[in-house]
């Protein structure tokens, strides 16, 4: 054969196989980069959620209250479809082309979580609903004593105990060792007072543990609040919070410190191994419930986590089973495998996690999901989350920071820290005569910190006090700076509403 | 004599055909693939920045190894935009009647770079953005046989670039 056959034949041979591995290469190029663009869209849809969770729940009073909550998650739910759909260019700003491929919702919040699925109705078809509200809760059996336990994402728990005849509830903070702290004396705050001749409101500064003594009117108008000791704060609400956490620990200590992680039981089975006997109620220094990693924690997110998954399988696999789903998506939905890194994640904060699947992509069908943790809210104190003011300094200049920050005067007696929804900003509308006007104001005027706060990368003045794992040591603070952490824990933790405040009365009693 | 040229030209059609047509193929696809795993390497490092709210040496370096493996040279360029929310407090700039209005500010490559030498890891917050470019610094065989035959040139004739960015959706502890 001659050269030029050869060549020939080669060229036949070759050149199919080049643009057949050309194609296929291409092919699998713009199926990642549209999975990229996908998961870019996906997170940025769950971040303005998240968003506008954080700012609708900050600017409703009511937030905290049970059911009232749920109006501000539809909100973000409508925010994240919105926000999806726009930018996966559908137009017209309608859903309905992405809720198919959106099986379910997960929001977690303080003491329970919300699922946000597609459910079944009546005549067999499907409608989008926010579910019930589901406790972190968990049952324990243990020869005649049953106990309940709600956990919530701190070390706040609520137990109902029947044992034998006898029933009790009591509800209140696990630590594991007594922090004496004294009273506090600057707590200020901003607060809009009304003037109703004019329909103006002026932004006062007043001192919310003196307040309550304080009766008269302020100069031109009248404050919006009802002044009664519902918005006065105690100045002594660190030292009850300690004393009566350390009242209800015990009190855990004695009646449920035999209960072992085998005796957990959700719908009548165990969720633990038969010999699983730790022993998670015997709190103490080698079981801090305030450290990520001790008995209690590893136990409380194993437990939330269990929780949820059932949940969540159940309510995506009925959508998957059902006919409705796959003629839309043809798909085979399924809860993924969420890392244990994204667990704790979920557990210990308040979290939206968003999934997405069977979206036809390039040569196969996305399939992912987003979590995104509220960082501003007011359901929990996080202690990462605590702003520190130095009143000592110039009222002009001042500004806020984390409590290791350099900048923040060490001997100063006058720290004084706030969870970091305070310094948000807060809309305030009124109504005068069928008009409404509406103004915003900040409950601290200071400014953030430009190295701590705005700049996020700083050197802490107090060693050891982060680890890695995101644990804090207070106890390697420098200077006053462990006293106003603890007051400001205390205080925060000991003003936080929630529905099961009221079983937590026995430790007042007692305490 | 005529049979003799023809001979000749077949020569060099031959040599184009069977030598530098395969190999023009083999290394066009070869950048696709370096392609490829830039644009995967350069996604994760930045979904893992924002996930995690930290920027570390470690992730840097990992990410750098895997454009390193393509055999090729990169300009790695980020840009991390810092959220500001005082200026809206404190000065005419942003409207007081507004929620949540956002100013940045940016810290480039060389200073992004200095303070991972210098503290192993960057701390982002909530709102932050980080965002980095990837491009190719030499030139790709593909781009020398390529511009052997009809030559592309200019600063700007990259074969292999990536970018993604992503807004930082938690505080770093």
């Amino acid at each position: 054969m001659k050269l030029q056959h050869l060549s020939i034949i080669f060229i036949i041979i070759m050149l199919p196989i080049s643009l057949i591995i050309s194609a296929y290469t291409q092919a699998q190029i713009d199926t990642l980069v549209l999975q990229n663009s996908y998961d870019a869209k996906l997170m940025d849809a769950s971040y303005d959620a998240i968003k506008a969770f954080d700012i609708n729940t900050m600017n409703n009073d009511l937030s905290n209250v049970a059911d009232t909550v749920r109006d501000d998650i539809n909100a973000a739910i409508s925010t994240f479809m919105t926000s999806f759909s726009a930018s996966m260019g559908v137009p017209g700003g309608t859903d309905r082309y992405i809720k198919p491929y959106i099986p379910a919702m997960l929001f977690t919040l303080y003491d329970g979580y919300y699922i946000y699925a597609p459910t079944l109705t009546e005549n067999n078809g499907f409608a989008y609903t926010l579910q019930p509200y589901n406790y972190y809760s968990v049952t324990y059996k243990r020869g005649s004593t049953y106990a309940v336990v709600n956990y919530t994402l701190d070390n706040y728990i609520v137990v109902y105990l029947k044992k034998g005849n006898e029933y009790e509830v009591r509800s209140g903070y696990l630590i594991a060792e007594d922090i004496s702290v004294g009273e506090e004396n600057t707590i200020e705050e901003y607060v809009p007072v009304a003037n109703v001749a004019t329909n103006e409101v002026n932004i006062r500064a007043r001192n919310v543990t003196l307040d309550i003594y304080n009766q008269e009117t302020p100069k031109g108008g009248e404050y919006l609040y009802e002044r009664n000791e519902l918005y006065y704060i105690n100045p002594n609400s660190a030292k009850k919070y300690y004393a009566e956490a350390s009242t209800f620990t015990n009190w855990v200590n004695e009646n449920l410190k035999d209960i072992e992680a085998r005796h957990a039981m959700r719908n009548g089975a165990h969720i633990f191994e038969e010999d699983d006997n730790t022993k998670i109620f015997d709190i103490g220094s080698n079981n801090n419930p305030e450290d990520i990693n001790s008995r209690f924690n590893q136990h409380r997110m194993e437990v939330i986590k269990n929780s949820i998954q059932d949940n969540l399988n159940y309510s995506i696999s009925a959508y998957a089973a059902s006919a409705g789903a796959n003629e839309d998506t043809k798909y085979n939905f399924r809860l993924p495998q969420i890392n244990p890194d994204e667990w704790i994640t979920i557990s210990s904060n308040i979290c939206m996690v968003a999934f997405v699947q069977g979206m036809p992509v390039g040569t196969r069908y996305y399939n992912n999901y987003s979590i995104v943790q509220s960082a501003t809210n007011k359901f929990f104190v996080d202690p990462e989350n605590i702003y520190y003011i130095d009143y000592a300094e110039d009222e002009k200049t001042r500004s806020y920071h984390k409590i290791d920050c350099p900048y923040l005067n060490q001997n100063s007696d006058k720290i004084t820290g706030f969870s970091n929804y305070n310094f948000q900003k807060f809309t305030v509308k009124i109504s005068n005569g069928g008009e409404t006007t509406k103004q915003t104001y900040y409950r601290h005027r200071e400014g953030a910190c430009y190295y701590c706060i705005v700049g996020g990368h700083y050197d802490s003045d107090s060693k050891n006090f982060r680890d890695e794992y995101g644990n804090l040591y207070p106890e390697n603070l420098v200077g006053n700076k462990q006293d106003a952490y603890y007051k400001a824990i205390g205080r925060e933790k000991y003003n936080q509403y929630t529905t099961t405040n009221y079983f937590g009365e026995k430790n007042k009693q007692e305490g | 004599m005529g049979d003799s040229l023809i001979t000749v030209i077949a020569i060099f059609l031959a040599a184009i055909l069977m030598f530098i047509f395969p190999l023009m193929s083999v290394s066009e696809r070869n950048d696709d693939i370096a392609q490829l795993s830039v644009q995967t390497a350069t996604a994760e490092f930045v979904d893992n920045v924002s996930t995690t709210g930290k920027m570390t040496y470690e992730n840097y370096n990992r990410f750098t190894q895997t454009l390193a493996a393509t055999g090729n040279y990169y300009d790695v360029e980020l840009e991390i935009k810092r959220l500001d929310e005082n200026p809206s407090k404190k000065s005419a700039w942003g409207s007081s009647d507004r929620i949540g209005e956002n100013l940045y500010y940016s810290e480039y490559t060389t200073q992004v770079i200095d303070q991972l030498d210098k503290d192993g890891s960057i701390k982002l917050k909530q709102g932050d953005m980080v965002s980095v470019q990837v491009k190719n610094k030499n030139r790709t065989i593909a781009q020398m046989l390529r511009s052997f035959f009809y030559s592309i040139s200019g600063s700007d004739a990259y074969q292999i670039a990536a970018s993604h960015s992503r807004v930082v959706t938690a505080n770093a502890h």
